[in-house]
């Protein structure tokens, strides 16, 4: 469960504790759940996870028997203790969701550019920091 | 709206509505006649249309008399007469001027503080791009420049091998977002400041110091000259010349400085010109780069004033054009002949991005802002009375002085008594008027009021957003703290049962009737709010007492004994605390305009207007009015 130093990672990196099978595990510190289908693209989880890890939360990954990101996400913010979870789903699809809010607080569709779901996953981050979410900030 | 129990209006009763046209709105107070008594049956607001006092206005003071005939019920061909207020012809122009301005030459330093440096402590090195990094000798501190596009990893990678050769890499700065993610990858902790937007212009080849601070603490050698002289190794002299870079990355996270042969950061003042104020016996010229308390004192010096130039081929010279010339297009009247009667300048911090940064840097200018009154001539307003008269079909009449007016509808608030002052808190300009004992009634105009609010608040939040600002005016502030729950500026905590919209999560919000609305600032609460009551106290609270010393007697605001708030801005949250709190000292009276115990604030002109032609018509006018 120790992050790894150096070396590409295709699914984390340092800031993430890795593949975990039980998210009420006691030995694992409070992250923002990262809910990945198998088939999920690792190059989306990569920067969804590096987002998170530049704004200094952990994350770490939870498999997932869900096709769709909004079921994998639900399923990881329901897990999370920070009760946040993102889900990733097949098609490279995210969902960002909120354990106590019904609906997905932020998703982007498969095939979005790396660095809006750097921006994403800083935002999962950022809703546990409290801060003003970046994907949505020029909108509103 | 009051609603007279009675019989039904007899056929001798006439139909008869005052309409005010002010900066801001339109008011309009409508009412059955009969010798001296008065019907009031309803009232009605409206934006005004074009500037006040041009026949622009015709169409809102045509909409504020048809709301007004809707709400009491009653046909258009009903009504006999339209009472207009001989709208004082006040116009004002509003102008900002930043008289300071920071220059970064040859790429000296970089202070933009990014939210997420990486690693901590302080790195003196050479600058190199990564790509130099693989052929840079061992043992050479070097602080390492990476350009746009470069993945973390990779970064990361090149870093690491340069140091498993022997490199010392002390430092590096980057492009991306990126610093947190490199610095995690590194097999040695250096100080990473990210965000570098123009990371191509940072000189290379030249000694360069990066400093990130711990989280929660501010940087402490780069932001101290002594701490930059033994840095860079300066003598005194040096050590002097540096010492701008110092004072502008104090209070900041992060910083680099790059020591290049003559880079520098300077505080200019921009010379802006002089104003000149000529008063009845003399004139005066003071420079606007003095600031606005210097200004003020010229102008207590000349008053009263008959006129405002500025200096010819200047910012202030353009900037005082600007507002004749918009009076002239407005009114018609040559350039020549609009005389500015009043101006309030305010000092003012304005963020402007300074000249030669590399990311963006935003350091806080200082900036004049000008509020300034014109006179215009009467014969505009009898324009919009007769354009008014064709539009509704019926007999126009151009009703008494403003403040005469304004002082009769105040006095109708439950509680007050003469003598009265009051003070109207516009759009435009603030407005003061004193009915003494004797029945004598004086007025004063001075210029600033709420545009100049907005203004100011939305140049100093950097808002640029004129809606936001006005925003920020009008409604309390709080912070989005969950989803589900908010910190109004009081302290106090509500409770959201429906999760509230990401867009304002963790916000600084404006708490409006329809809900709360993002302001789009990065500062904090605290911040907005003190720019807030700020921008309130240098205009109404600096107004009300200059315009209430001019109609006091022997200037004594210890004379006034009560003091009525009218207008738009007497609705405010705040503003009339403010006011109250600063004439309590004087032993006033000051309290918000009740006009007829029902309207508020509102209205005191449309309703005096209506009073005062019942007067007339009856002879004398009402009984509290005419007591000595």
């Amino acid at each position: 469960m120790t992050s790894r130093l150096s070396g590409i990672h295709a699914s984390g990196g340092p800031g993430c504790h890795g593949r975990i099978d039980r998210a009420d595990d006691p030995a694992l510190p409070p992250a923002v759940l990262v809910a990945v289908h198998d088939d999920a693209p690792d190059a989306v989880v990569r920067e969804v996870c590096a987002g998170a890890e530049e704004q200094g939360i952990p994350t770490a990954l939870l498999g997932s028997s869900s096709v769709a990101a909004e079921q994998a996400g639900r399923f990881a913010a329901s897990e999370s203790r920070l009760e946040v979870g993102v889900g990733v789903g097949v098609d490279g699809a995210v969902v960002v969701r909120h354990a106590l809010v019904p609906d997905a607080v932020l998703a982007l569709a498969g095939g979005s550019s790396p660095a809006a779901l750097r921006v994403l996953g800083g935002d999962a981050a950022r809703i546990v920091a409290g801060l003003p979410l970046r994907s949505i900030a020029a909108g509103d | 709206m009051s609603q007279v129990d009675g019989p039904a209006p007899a056929s001798s009763a006439s139909l008869v509505i005052g309409v005010d046209i002010g900066n801001s709105t339109t008011e309009a107070c409508i009412a059955e006649v009969e010798g001296s008594e008065i019907d009031r049956l309803a009232s009605s607001l409206t934006s005004t249309t074009g500037v006040k006092g041009t026949p622009a206005n015709i169409a809102g003071a045509v909409t504020a008399v048809r709301r007004a005939l809707e709400a009491a019920g009653r046909p258009a061909d009903a009504l006999a007469t339209v009472l207009l207020n001989e709208a004082t012809p006040v116009i004002s122009g509003l102008a900002m001027e930043t008289i300071t301005e920071t220059i970064i030459t040859e790429s000296t330093m970089i202070g933009h503080n990014p939210d997420t440096p990486g690693g901590e402590g302080l790195g003196v090195g050479m600058t190199v791009t990564l790509a130099e990094t693989a052929e840079v000798e061992a043992e050479t501190p070097v602080v390492v420049v990476v350009g746009a596009g470069a993945d973390f990893d990779d970064v990361a990678h090149a870093l690491n091998r340069a140091l498993e050769r022997g490199v010392d890499v002390v430092a590096a700065v980057m492009h991306g977002d990126d610093a947190v993610l490199v610095v995690n990858r590194l097999a040695r902790r250096i100080p990473v400041v990210d965000e570098v937007s123009a990371v191509d212009r940072v000189p290379l080849g030249m000694l360069a110091a990066v400093e990130v601070a711990p989280p929660g603490r501010t940087i402490r050698t780069l932001s101290d000259s002594y701490g930059l002289a033994s840095t860079f190794d300066l003598d005194a002299e040096q050590t002097r010349q540096v010492s701008p870079v110092a004072r502008a990355l104090s209070g900041n996270r992060s910083a680099v400085v790059v020591r290049t042969p003559a880079g520098d950061v300077t505080d200019r003042r921009i010379p802006v010109g002089t104003l000149t104020l000529s008063g009845s016996g003399r004139s005066l010229d003071i420079g606007v780069d003095q600031g606005a308390d210097a200004i003020m004192e010229a102008i207590g010096r000349v008053a009263p004033l008959n006129d405002v130039h500025g200096e010819a081929g200047t910012h202030v010279g353009g900037m005082l054009a600007n507002v004749r010339d918009t009076m002239t297009d407005v009114t018609g009247q040559p350039a020549s002949e609009i005389r500015i009667r009043d101006v309030l300048a305010v000092d003012t911090l304005v963020p402007a991005t300074v000249r030669g940064g590399l990311a963006g840097e935003v350091s806080k200018e200082n900036a004049v802002a000008l509020a300034a009154m014109v006179r215009t001539s009467r014969s505009r307003m009898q324009a919009v009375a007769d354009a008014l008269s064709t539009e509704i079909g019926c007999e126009t009449i151009i009703g008494g002085v403003e403040g005469e007016v304004a002082v009769r509808g105040a006095l109708t608030t439950p509680g007050s008594s003469v003598p009265i002052a009051i003070i109207d808190m516009g759009g435009g300009s603030t407005d003061a008027a004193l009915l003494d004992r004797d029945g004598a009634v004086s007025a004063v105009h001075v210029a600033g009021a709420g545009e100049l609010v907005t203004k100011l608040i939305d140049s100093e939040l950097g808002l640029e957003d004129r809606e936001a600002a006005e925003s920020v005016k009008r409604h309390p502030l709080a912070k989005v703290e969950s989803f589900f729950h908010v910190r109004h500026e009081d302290g106090t905590v509500q409770f959201f049962t429906e999760p509230l919209p990401p867009h304002v999560f963790a916000k600084v919000v404006t708490v409006t009737p329809e809900g709360l609305a993002a302001v789009p600032v990065r500062g904090s609460l605290e911040e907005v709010r003190r720019v807030r009551r700020e921008a309130k106290r240098r205009v109404f609270v600096v107004n009300a007492l200059r315009a209430l010393a001019q109609v006091a007697p022997q200037g004594s605001l210890r004379l006034l004994g009560s003091v009525v708030l009218l207008g738009g801005s007497a609705l405010d949250f705040e503003i009339p605390g403010m006011v109250a709190d600063a004439l309590a000292p004087y032993g006033v009276v000051c309290g918000i305009g009740n006009v007829h115990g029902t309207e508020g604030p509102r209205n005191a002109v449309a309703a005096g207007l209506v009073d005062a032609y019942a007067g007339t018509a009856a002879g004398p006018a009402p009984a509290r009015v005419a007591a000595s």
